[in-house]
């Protein structure tokens, strides 16, 4: 594991390369009253996420991830060793407009309301009312929160205060998101959703750090990833480096006849021990199949809860032929910052061009039926099978880390 | 960014309060307590002492409930959000801790502000309420009564029944020479509001001290012959003094001689090197000791001896001619005998400048406040008037010992400079309304100190030792007396031997912090507003200025600074419950 050399602007080591965090040696120390080291939560850490990339902090619990998290937000003071956000300290006010944060529980005040939230936490960005408003509609929507607006978040349940936490840290189009588990107490749906917008956002050019025990969330959504086992970094790299084994191929076809199939294994069997290959039928996973009992269910059903939450928020959206209202208004805001005004008449044509929906032909695509346990002939299985299986493989290098068979 | 974050802070603290019903459970208690209960307390009869128990209790109530309610919520504000970890959201958008800090304070004290307002507003109609229905009572009593018999009781209460000239005092006449009487309808409105208008005059009103200066004389009268009139001569206290000293000096360097020849010979000093005289240190100090006895005991006048006081108009009263002022007047018997209701014969005299052009006789008893009313013009003989207040706005105000009781009039205050309480003029600074005001802004500068003592607690502590570490700071204060006691005794045992205090070994710790609270403490409670406002003693903008400047400024200010720095320093995601 290498890791890269900061490279430092000028001398007084306030600005970076493009990395958007960089965590150099970081080392935090739990004491006691009386000042006696209690306990070593993360030891020697070190990375840097670059820009535009989404960042997975994997490891078991009590690893030092969230640790990492509160040090990098500027919640603790690191005992030793160095964090840079946007290539300032943790505790520079200015830089935290940049950031939305989701934590690890709902640290919400429980007596406002989902509407009170968002507008108290887009006072604090000192967002104008009608800015506000419009950007509360938008999130309440997207988290599936609209139609309980009006109930405070101590009567929601943990999902429910997941999804209006995460509305929160995107009050303000922040260029890094941290996300401490965002899928604890999620639905399906609701843990789909958020990799959806995960995605979305860096399509829109942002950086994702996303932090958690659940290997098929770092999985689905991440570019590179740090692994965690007892404070320290044990792995560190892109998905692909971490997962990929060299010493092994897999091949996925449609299903064949007995002889075809006997055929094949015979031509592997010249090239490889007979014994280290294997057949059989890819199925679907449990994610697919509840998602797709459970989007017929929405279509006739209601419920007193939380929705599922719509598309993603208008100024938060990326895959848009056409850029909608909010994302132009948005698009020109940081578009002032970056000084670089666009044309009056592109952002006109912009508002009046028609919506679209984000990741509808995904979502219809996860939730098409599949009865068949035999997959067609014209869609080959894609990476699905392959997937489950680095998965599979990653738990046990996990396990091997956490010293279990 | 601007203020808008710190006003959602603010703001938030408002929500909160609505939605845990603190607001509207405050707004109850307070009503009870003003509203409710002052109708079971019971006052001497008179309309003053109404007034002055109404003000003084319904006062009292609304700083206590208020106080420990702000330090309740503002501990509360802030510990409760670190322990349960909702400040960490806060904290990681971008607002400085200082401004999370501030508007925690705005928030509390916008809430103060408004509940201030409403208990305060609910105490003045009912002061206001009370005083107009002694008029009402009045008119009720004299409904019955014939216009003879009014005009009558309103002669013998003092009301003029004649219609006379503003300018010089002089009664008006129709043109048969006979006097114009006052319509009656008026003689009778004065006369059913003759006690509201002394309520007005003494207690529901904001009167402010005209300064004493600094030119005392020591007077005496005499009369050239028998029965003839009294004349009266004196010369400047200080010449007074250096006489007294003259006489008493010597006197006491032989005593203290004397003693230090006794304390050199219980020493066991040998006969030979007995030191015979005072060296000059030792001079000086019995020149000083005695110089301060002798000016306390200017104070006290023989027979026939009196004083010379003057005082100076400010500058930012500018009476009519036609307007009053009152000398107020306090002094004690110095004899053993004393009796409550023994009178004791006083001699007054007052005019502009070092003159004197009235002259007149009045019993008093000892131990109580007098007012006597004083115009600010009188009229001459030559016609016109004359004004109390000469061209430098200096009065002259003469006063002698007519009795055979030695008297001690007290016109110094306890460090022994001019302006104690035995003679002290009056006048009209301002109405109740705004002396009420600048009274409820003293108690809003307190609410302020203690929000800030309870945000700087929680800044570092949990709630509950927050809590507890200011209820313990309110009970210090309330111990403030003991405090200066053993600041004054030098020490903290109440034990004597040979007449002087025990000494201990926590002396030695406990004075310094005894030092330190009595220094912070006494200043911000020495500012209560009750006592001048149930006394009907202006509190002036200056004295506001000055308690916020203290009471904000130095404790607000230093524990608002203190707990931004201690917030910022903090670990938040560390807190009493996680144990890290």
């Amino acid at each position: 594991m290498e890791i890269p050399e900061v490279t430092e602007a000028n001398s007084e080591g306030t600005t970076y390369s493009d990395d958007v965090v960089v965590v150099r040696s970081l080392e935090k120390v739990f004491r006691d009253f009386w000042g006696r080291p209690k306990a070593k939560a993360i030891n020697d850490v070190s990375f840097e996420v670059r820009k535009g990339e989404v960042f997975g902090l994997l490891g078991p619990n009590g690893s030092g991830k969230s640790t990492t998290i509160k040090v990098l937000l500027g919640l603790l003071n690191p005992t030793r060793g160095m964090a840079r956000i946007f290539g300032h300290s943790p505790r520079d006010v200015k830089t935290k407009e940049r950031i939305g944060y989701l934590p690890e529980e709902s640290y919400l005040y429980r007596y406002l309301n989902s509407a009170e939230t968002l507008d108290f936490f887009g006072g604090l960005f000192a967002l104008d009312t009608e800015e506000k408003k419009l950007r509360s509609e938008q999130l309440l929507e997207m988290v599936g929160l609209k139609g309980v607006q009006m109930r405070t978040v101590g009567e929601f349940s943990k999902g429910m205060q997941r999804r209006i936490g995460l509305a929160q840290a995107l009050i303000n189009d922040p260029d890094l998101v941290i996300l401490d588990e965002p899928t604890a107490g999620m639905d399906p749906i609701g843990c789909r959703e958020i990799k959806d917008l995960i995605k979305n956002l860096k399509a829109r050019g942002k950086t994702v750090i996303l932090s958690s025990h659940l290997l098929a969330d770092v999985e689905d959504v991440c570019d590179r990833a740090v692994i965690y086992y007892g404070g320290k970094v044990q792995q560190y790299g892109t998905l692909d480096e971490l997962l990929t084994e060299r010493d092994t191929v897999q091949f996925t076809m449609p299903a064949l006849s007995e002889a075809a199939q006997k055929e094949v294994l015979e031509a592997m069997g010249r090239h490889a021990d007979k014994k280290d290959i294997r057949v059989d039928n890819p199925s679907q996973n449990l994610e697919t199949l509840f998602l797709n009992v459970v989007e017929k269910a929405r279509a006739s059903d209601e419920t007193s809860g939380a929705t599922s939450g719509s598309e993603v928020a208008e100024f938060l959206r990326a895959d848009q032929p056409v850029p909608t209202q909010a994302e132009t208004m948005l698009n020109r805001l940081a578009d002032k910052e970056d000084e670089k005004p666009k044309s009056k008449v592109a952002d006109e044509e912009s508002v009046s061009a028609p919506e679209s929906k984000v990741d509808e032909a995904k979502l219809d695509l996860l939730s098409e039926v599949k009865p068949d346990p035999v997959p067609p002939k014209e869609s080959p299985a894609e990476k699905k099978d392959a997937g489950k299986k680095n998965l599979d493989e990653v738990d046990d290098k996990l396990s091997g880390l956490l010293g279990r068979d | 960014m601007g203020f808008k974050p710190l006003l959602a802070v603010a703001f938030l603290t408002w929500k909160a309060s609505i939605r845990y019903r603190f607001f509207w459970v405050m707004l109850g208690l307070l009503l009870l307590a003003v509203g409710g209960m002052p109708l079971i307390v019971k006052d001497d009869g008179s309309a003053a002492g109404m007034t002055q128990i109404l003000i003084t209790y319904t006062l009292a109530m609304i700083t206590a409930i208020m106080g420990v309610a702000t330090l309740w919520i503002s501990a509360g504000s802030l510990a409760n959000e670190i322990e349960n970890h909702q400040l960490q959201m806060v904290a990681t958008k971008p607002i400085s801790r200082w401004q999370i800090w501030l508007g925690k304070w705005v928030g509390v004290m916008s809430m103060n502000f408004v509940l201030l307002l409403f208990a305060g507003g609910v105490v003045y109609g009912m002061v206001e309420y009370r005083a107009n229905q002694l008029t009402r009572d009045g008119l009720n009593r004299i409904k019955d009564l014939t216009e003879n018999e009014i005009r009558q009781l309103a002669y013998n209460s003092g009301i003029p029944q004649v219609e006379s000239d503003p300018k010089t005092g002089r009664p008006k006449e129709d043109k048969e020479g006979n006097p114009i009487l006052v319509d009656i309808g008026l003689v009778r409105n004065s006369l059913a509001g003759l006690e509201e208008k002394k309520l007005r005059d003494k207690i529901l009103v904001a009167r402010a001290s005209i300064p004493m200066i600094n030119s005392v004389g020591r007077r005496a009268l005499y009369q050239t012959q028998t029965n003839g009139p009294l004349s009266s001569r004196g010369v400047p206290l200080e010449t007074w003094v250096e006489q007294m000293m003259k006489e008493y000096v010597p006197k006491r360097e032989v005593q203290l001689l004397q003693m230090k020849i006794e304390a050199q010979q219980e020493s066991g000093v040998n006969p030979g090197e007995i030191v015979q005289e005072l060296d000059s240190y030792e001079k000086v100090a019995a020149t000083n000791q005695i110089r301060q006895e002798i000016l306390g005991y200017s104070q006290i006048l023989g027979v026939a001896e009196g004083l010379s006081l003057q005082f100076k108009k400010p500058r930012g009263w500018n009476p009519d001619e036609l307007d009053e002022f009152a000398m107020r007047f306090y002094f004690e018997d110095t004899q053993v005998a004393y009796k409550d209701d023994d009178l004791y014969p006083f001699v007054f005299g007052f005019g502009p400048g070092k003159g004197q052009v009235v002259q007149d006789t009045v019993q008093f008893d000892a131990r109580t406040f007098h007012e006597i009313p004083m115009p600010v013009s009188l009229p001459s003989n030559e016609g016109g008037r004359i004004n109390m207040f000469d061209t430098n706005s200096l009065i002259s105000i003469f006063f002698y010992n007519g009795g055979r009781a030695s008297l001690k009039v007290p016109y110094l205050d306890s460090r022994g400079r001019v302006g104690g309480k035995g003679v002290e003029l009056l006048y009209k600074e301002a109405g109740f309304a705004v002396n009420y005001l600048r009274a409820l802004g003293i108690v809003f500068a307190w609410l302020g100190a203690l929000a800030a003592l309870g945000l700087f607690a929680g800044s570092f502590m949990s709630f509950s030792m927050s809590a507890f570490a200011c209820i313990g700071v309110l009970v210090i204060s309330f111990c403030l007396g003991l405090m200066q006691d053993v600041v004054e005794e030098g020490t903290v045992m109440q034990t004597y031997t040979d007449g002087q205090r025990d000494k201990s070994y926590v002396d030695t710790f406990a004075m310094p912090a005894f030092k330190v609270m009595v220094a912070l403490i006494k200043p911000i409670k020495d500012y209560s507003p009750v006592e001048k406002l149930t006394e009907g003693r202006s509190i002036t903008w200056f004295e506001l200025l000055r308690a916020y400047g203290y009471i904000w400024g130095l404790s607000g200010l230093t524990m608002g600074v203190l707990g931004s720095i201690i917030l910022s320093k903090r670990q938040l995601a560390i807190t009493s419950t996680n144990g890290g």
